[in-house]
């Protein structure tokens, strides 16, 4: 994984050039998304990795690097969508490194299979790539932000090209709070709804592009 | 410049590069096809840098492995999801060389891939290609070829899509010997090879007992002589008795038994065995300890599905003066097939070396690491092996595998040097390449510390050396070039071979190379010496020589012998030196047939007999000479003898009378002791002389018989004396006591049978004009000539044939013809019951034909004017049937009117009272017998009961008995209206014929419906039936002539008149007319068969009957055959019009030619008054 690693700092340093250098426009967005922004140390949370926005493109394969503070938080486990064939109809790696998760994904489907699976009614969804789930283990900001390498990574459209998306600009940020003492009653459903709101906007209003 | 241009321009160019090589590209894991398999094989390998620039997980040629090329493979997998293939087996091929053991190549040959049976046939060049073979994996192969031994390889088949070229070696079978199976035997072939066993030991394919003649081919396979030794079948590999698994194998010589009945190949029967002696070629077992007589050594058979030999007991070395080396191995064996006497290595029947340690003996088996190195970069990724053999160039050893380059392999060898040859081989995309062969390397294994010896065998492409020139450096003129081959070992596909033509570098007169192929062959038509130079051409138009290898052709091989005949006892005796020229030294010498008389032997490496003989003895033999190359020559039969003679007499041919006869005392009798000085011939009949200078016997002899007389050796240590029978037979006399009679028309020739004849031939000649008037050719003893001119001067003479020969014509002898029909008139009186003929019978015997009605009346058939009474006379009774046995009895049944019953009676001679075997009570009809099997009496008759009457056909016994074959009344036939009555039939006084001699009787039955008669059937009568109430089968009568019309099923229009047997199986003779056409005729009727032959026609209206007669059923139709030989027959017909002046002609029908003539009327008159 010392390879991976070095993979990761190496596409961070890209991303932020490219970041810097692309025009504002719509585009595929691989997104990190979480429902919650905190998470009591102890406690389990889990982030979505999506693609959005694919107009007409599909996403035949990707592979990312997830980076987060691994002294604030803890990776459990990953669970990848089913939109590239669910880990029948494809191959599915997920390795973690000290701070960061190499994802990948190529699915066995054809073109046409995909689209039919990221399509709803002809037009395309977002399509949620896979799903980690961490716990917190010191109090803190635990930041959570997405690289890949441009000469082994990337996502990949139809005909495996290479396909040109945006990654988000600022890291999503998960509040890592002391242990509760005691067991305590479930979050108040309007309170967690509003959290998440907020989350969402944040995330948008800094989200940048990245090309390859 | 913004990256993600720079980046997509890079994909495109991968892109592009790659995808030319796609299906190839990501064949990760090397089966043929892309599936998940091989995407699963880029993934876990993405991040890591391409190990090659084709490497097959690149699939974008970057030079990394991401996970894009996974995608990018995943959409080139063959199946939908990339669902995993069934990987295609791995196949190769085999280019297979067949060579003759001696010369050339073999054609016709044939491939059988014993896993799957498949087959392919060869070339004319000797050249098969056997596809579909499982690659990298041993491949058992059977060849087969007119003339040849079977051959069995192992090969060790190349990677997939390679053909890999290997020769394999022949070698003919020796010609067969022709034995009865039914006969034990005892056969010496080739080397002294042997196999006895028991009469009707044999079993064809269906394992049934073989009869008759067999062919024995016996072939040993010298395996010290190392073409000879290639034609070895199977693999140097055996497993021995109570072992699981194979173990190198060393052997000794290998012998083909094969037996065949017209071309289908036999075994041995459950339970039989057979005593074989194998050849032994060479006598040092592999521990260096030497062969001895009385050791024992495993036997082993050839499996022929795996090529593996199997051990099947030992065999005991015995003496064997035929074995090139004075050895042989005996044994019993169970089955034929390839039979090898093998010790395994330091194992089963390898004795220990002489001085060794029980405990810890020398090792006799090592092992050789082997590595063929290839020193070539370029080829890393590609498919490669190397085609390694190794030859023990000490024993009768050699393999071939197939290896990996540049990676070692351990290989077990045995004792001695043992030399290695390599071949590398690229395959690409289908085809095979050469990329070089190493020089040989040689390696000697002795002690302990040779095991695990590294070999080398490096090819180095930039060597400058093409190809091999395998060629023996002696050859015979006007002999078969032996095997000799050019083949390429590097270099680009196709080859094409040329001899060089220089004037250091040509072949011989009369020896050729194939372009194609490199075979070297031909006749050379001159001796010298040669230099020969091959020139190897590569696909490319590249040309390269191989070779500058000095041969000799030589003279052929010679063998001059002076060997005294005799010797003293107790004195020394040699041979004078033999002198042996040509062929190919050095030479060996050996005995081919025979035995060399007690006292001296022969030294296998001069040729010189030597010894001092102690007791009389005599041995007849062929010296034979084999050179260094399998050449042989052989001398003329030598005899040696010592001491007394001993004679015995010889069976010799028959004397022929007439004919000179010569032979040598030497052919009558053989000598089985000391040499002979003197012959005294006494007791020779007149005919006979006997020349002591010359010792030659001459006459002529001028009678058959058997002649003795004695023959007597003597010399000065004593004599021997012999009775010897010789036979005089066999000539072809021309007949003798020729007698001539006219009876009317037609000429009656007789004469005494010709012992051994196979037929006559009597030629009429008129004196007057000398011209032959008449031909014919007769198979008895007698012939019956009509139609000859009365008024000529005639002569007959006859000819006796015996097969295609012929004898001197007999003397000739004048003969007289009557002008008229002679009539026969026979008196009856009105006070006595009138009877017609009812039955008539010509027995040979005494040249009288015998008639069946009121007594059973005799007449002379060559003086028909007068007529006696065979059996009583006409007050006697009614005779309704009569046979004569050919004892000279007879057996007939008559009406006794003195109880008005039916009597059978037998009389054993003619000259004897008959006995009464059998009263029938009450008997409706006329009871009809005849010859019955096993010389019993048939009896067919109606038995008048109660409403009707019961049809019966019986065995008749000698106390009277019967043993009813047939007891019924009525059989109900498919398809007739109503059903057969045999009651009818019988109150019509039509008799019923039951005719003998066959394990069949057959019955003529007539068959009725209310509306009237349909026709005639015949029944078809089992003998040996015991079943009385069965339905006999119907013989198909409606296939007999179109002149008779289908009525129903085995039903014609028409009558049986009369049946009876010709004597030859399963035939009978049939008069059959047609009243309807007025046709009729005689036919042979085949009961096996069903089919009929039409033999003479008879029309009613014209011959028959006479114009304007007509049967009427009421007084029925005299019609009787009887044979006069197997030749000719005697029909009697006619209908009683006149009751009181009836005529009854009879007719000659010569049976060969459907020919026939009035002989004779015979005329029943009535005297008295009618009371």
């Amino acid at each position: 994984m010392t390879m991976l690693n070095g993979k990761s700092t190496a596409g961070g340093v890209l991303c932020a050039l490219l970041m810097l250098l692309a025009p504002p426009s719509k585009a595929l967005l691989i997104s990190l998304e979480a429902a919650d922004t905190s998470v009591a140390s102890g406690e389990q949370i889990g982030l979505q990795l999506w693609a959005r926005d694919l107009g007409t493109e599909i996403v035949s394969g990707f592979e990312l690097d997830v980076n987060f503070n691994s002294s604030l938080m803890g990776f459990d486990n990953s669970l990848f969508g089913d939109a590239l064939g669910n880990g029948i109809d494809s191959l599915q790696d997920s390795l973690q490194g000290s701070g960061s998760i190499n994802l990948a994904e190529i699915s066995f489907l054809s073109d046409a299979e995909l689209e039919g699976l990221q399509s709803n009614g002809g037009s395309r969804v977002d399509v949620l790539l896979a799903s980690l789930f961490f716990t917190g283990s010191s109090v803190g900001i635990a930041e959570f932000s997405l690289s890949f390498d441009p000469l082994f990574g990337g996502v990949f459209g139809s005909g495996a090209t290479d396909l040109t998306f945006d990654l988000p600009s600022q890291p999503l940020l998960i509040e890592v709070q002391a242990a509760l003492a005691a067991p305590v009653s479930e979050p108040n459903q309007f309170a967690m709804i509003l959290m998440m709101f907020i989350n969402l906007v944040v995330a948008a209003k800094f989200s940048g592009r990245v090309t390859r | 410049m913004n990256i993600r241009f720079i980046k997509t321009f890079v994909v495109i160019v991968a892109t592009l590069a790659s995808l030319s090589a796609y299906s190839k590209t990501c064949d990760v894991d090397g089966d043929g096809d892309i599936d998940k398999l091989d995407i699963n094989e880029v993934f876990v390998a993405r991040g890591q840098n391409a190990s090659a620039a084709d490497d097959p997980r690149d699939a974008d040629g970057n030079g990394v492995i991401t996970s894009r090329d996974g995608r990018m493979c995943s959409l080139q997998c063959d199946a939908t999801r990339c669902a995993i293939v069934e990987p295609a087996p791995a196949i190769a091929s085999l280019s297979v060389q067949l060579f003759d053991s001696l010369s050339g190549t073999v054609a016709e040959a044939s491939a059988t891939v014993m896993a799957d049976e498949s087959t392919f046939d060869g070339n004319q060049d000797g050249t098969i290609l056997i596809e579909g073979l499982e690659a990298s994996e041993l491949s058992t192969v059977h060849f087969s070829a007119p003339g040849y031994a079977s051959q069995v390889q192992r090969f060790s088949v190349g990677p997939r899509g390679s053909t890999t070229d290997y020769p394999v070696t022949m070698i003919k079978r020796q010609p067969a010997v022709r034995i009865s199976a039914q006969i034990q035997q005892s056969l010496v072939g080739f080397d002294g090879a042997k196999v006895s066993f028991a009469a009707n030991a044999f079993v064809d394919q269906q394992g049934q007992i073989v009869t008759g003649d067999i062919d024995v081919f016996i072939t040993p396979v010298d395996v010290s002589v190392n073409d000879l030794a290639n034609a070895f079948p199977g693999a140097y590999a055996g497993i021995a008795e109570d072992e699981a698994e194979a173990e190198p194998l060393v052997s000794f010589g290998t012998t083909e038994y094969f037996f065949s009945q017209n071309g289908e190949e036999l075994q041995l029967a459950a339970g039989h065995q057979a005593l074989i002696e194998l050849p032994i070629y060479a006598t040092q077992y592999p521990s260096g300890e030497s062969m001895q007589i009385g050791d024992e050594i495993p036997l082993w058979y050839l499996n022929e599905s795996t090529g593996i030999w199997e051990q099947e007991g030992f065999g005991q070395v015995v003496a064997s003066n035929l074995s090139t080396t004075g050895l042989a191995l005996r044994g019993e064996v169970s089955h034929f097939s390839w039979w090898n006497v093998d010790v395994i290595p330091g194992g089963a029947g390898d004795p220990l070396p002489p001085g060794s340690n029980p405990a810890n003996p020398p090792p006799t088996r090592f092992t050789v690491n082997l590595k063929v190195v290839v020193e070539n970069d370029s080829l890393e990724g590609l498919s490669t092996y190397a085609k390694v053999t190794g030859s023990n160039i000490n024993i009768a050893r050699k393999g071939t595998i197939q290896m990996p380059i540049n990676t070692v392999v351990g290989l077990l060898v045995i004792r001695g040097t043992t030399c290695f040859d390599a071949s590398a081989f690229l395959v690409d995309q289908g085809n095979t390449e050469l990329l070089g062969a190493s020089p040989r390397v040689c390696v000697e294994m002795l002690t302990e510390q040779d095991d695990g010896k590294l070999v080398e065998l490096v090819i180095d492409q930039n060597e400058n050396f093409w190809g091999i020139l395998t060629m023996p450096t002696c050859h015979i003129v006007d002999e078969p070039f032996r095997t000799a081959r050019v083949v390429a070992v590097k270099g680009v596909k196709v080859f094409s071979y040329f001899s060089l033509l220089t004037q250091e570098n040509r072949l011989p007169e009369g020896v050729f190379v194939n372009g194609t192929t490199g075979v070297i062959s031909g006749t050379p038509t001159e001796t010298g010496d040669f230099n020969v130079g091959m020139l190897i051409q590569e696909g490319n138009g590249d040309n390269h020589l191989v070779g500058n290898i000095p041969i000799v052709v030589n003279e052929p091989l010679t063998l001059e012998t002076q060997v005294p005949e005799q010797a003293n006892l107790n004195e020394s005796y040699q041979s004078e030196v033999i002198s042996t020229s040509g062929g190919c030294p050095p030479y060996r010498y050996k005995l081919a047939e025979g035995e060399l008389p007690d006292g001296v032997v022969l030294d296998g490496l001069t040729g010189v007999i030597s010894g001092v003989p102690t007791a009389p003895a005599t041995g007849s033999f062929l010296l034979e000479t084999v050179d260094g190359e399998g050449n042989r020559v052989r001398s003329q039969p030598l005899t040696i003898s010592f001491g007394t003679p001993a004679l015995s007499a010889n069976t010799l041919p028959s004397a022929i009378p007439g004919q000179l006869w010569t032979a040598m005392v030497e052919d009558l009798v053989s000598n089985l002791g000391g040499p002979i000085d003197e012959f005294v011939v006494t007791g020779l009949p007149d005919w006979l002389t006997f020349d002591p200078i010359t010792n030659e016997f001459s006459g002529t002899p001028f009678e058959s018989g058997i002649v003795t007389f004695l023959v007597r050796a003597i010399n000065v240590a004593g004599e021997s004396e012999v009775e010897v029978t010789l036979a005089v037979s066999g000539a072809i006399n021309p007949p003798t006591n020729i007698t001539a009679n006219s009876v009317g028309t037609v000429l009656n020739l007789t004469w005494q049978a010709v012992e051994n004849a196979t037929g006559y031939i009597v030629r009429i000649v008129d004196t007057d004009t000398d011209i032959e008037v008449r031909q014919i050719q007769v198979s008895e003893n007698q012939a019956w000539i009509p139609e000859l001119d009365p008024m000529a001067n005639l002569v007959a003479s006859i000819t006796t044939l015996a097969g295609t020969s012929e004898s001197q014509p007999s003397e000739t002898l004048a003969v007289s013809i009557g002008e008229m029909v002679p009539t026969l008139n026979i008196i009856r009186d009105f006070d006595l019951p009138y009877e017609r003929p009812n039955d008539i019978y010509y027995r040979p015997q005494t040249g009288r034909l015998l008639i069946a009605g009121g007594g059973i009346i005799s007449v002379d058939l060559n003086n028909p004017d007068t007529y006696g009474y065979a059996v009583g006379d006409a007050n006697t009774g009614i005779a309704s049937s009569l046979f004569a046995d050919d004892a000279g009895g007879i057996t007939y049944s008559v009406l006794d009117f003195t109880s008005f019953r039916y009597k059978i009676r037998r009389q054993s001679r003619f000259d004897l009272a008959a006995t009464d075997i059998k009263t029938l009570i009450p008997v409706r009809g006329y009871p009809v017998v005849n010859q019955g099997e096993n010389n019993s009496t048939i009896l067919a008759y109606n038995q008048s009961l109660v409403g009707g009457s019961v049809f019966r056909i019986s065995r008749l016994n000698s106390n009277g008995t019967e043993s009813f074959l047939v007891n019924n009344d009525d059989f109900l036939k498919p398809g007739l209206a109503s059903d057969v009555f045999y009651r009818q039939e019988l109150i019509l006084r039509r008799e019923i014929a039951a005719i003998g001699g066959t394990a069949l009787t057959a019955v003529p039955v007539k068959a009725f419906t209310n509306a009237g008669i349909l026709g005639e059937s015949l029944l078809l009568i089992d003998q040996s039936s015991t079943d009385p109430d069965s339905e006999p089968s119907l013989f198909p009568l409606q296939n007999c002539s179109p002149l008779f019309d289908f009525v129903g099923q085995g039903v014609v229009d028409g009558q049986i008149n009369d049946l009876i047997g010709t004597g030859k199986p399963n035939e009978l003779l049939a008069l059959i007319d047609n009243p309807a056409s007025d046709v009729g005729g005689l036919l042979k009727l085949n009961t096996l068969s069903g089919q009929c032959v039409f033999v003479s026609g008879l029309d009613a209206l014209g011959d028959t009957y006479g114009e304007g007669e007509h049967w009427d059923p009421t007084l029925g139709l005299v019609s009787e055959i009887t044979l006069l030989n197997s030749q000719y027959a005697l029909v009697i017909v006619g209908v009683p019009e006149s009751f009181q002046d009836e005529v009854y002609r009879v007719w000659l029908v010569d049976l060969s030619s459907g020919n026939r003539t009035q002989l004779l009327n015979i005329r029943y008159s009535f005297e008295g008054t009618d009371a």
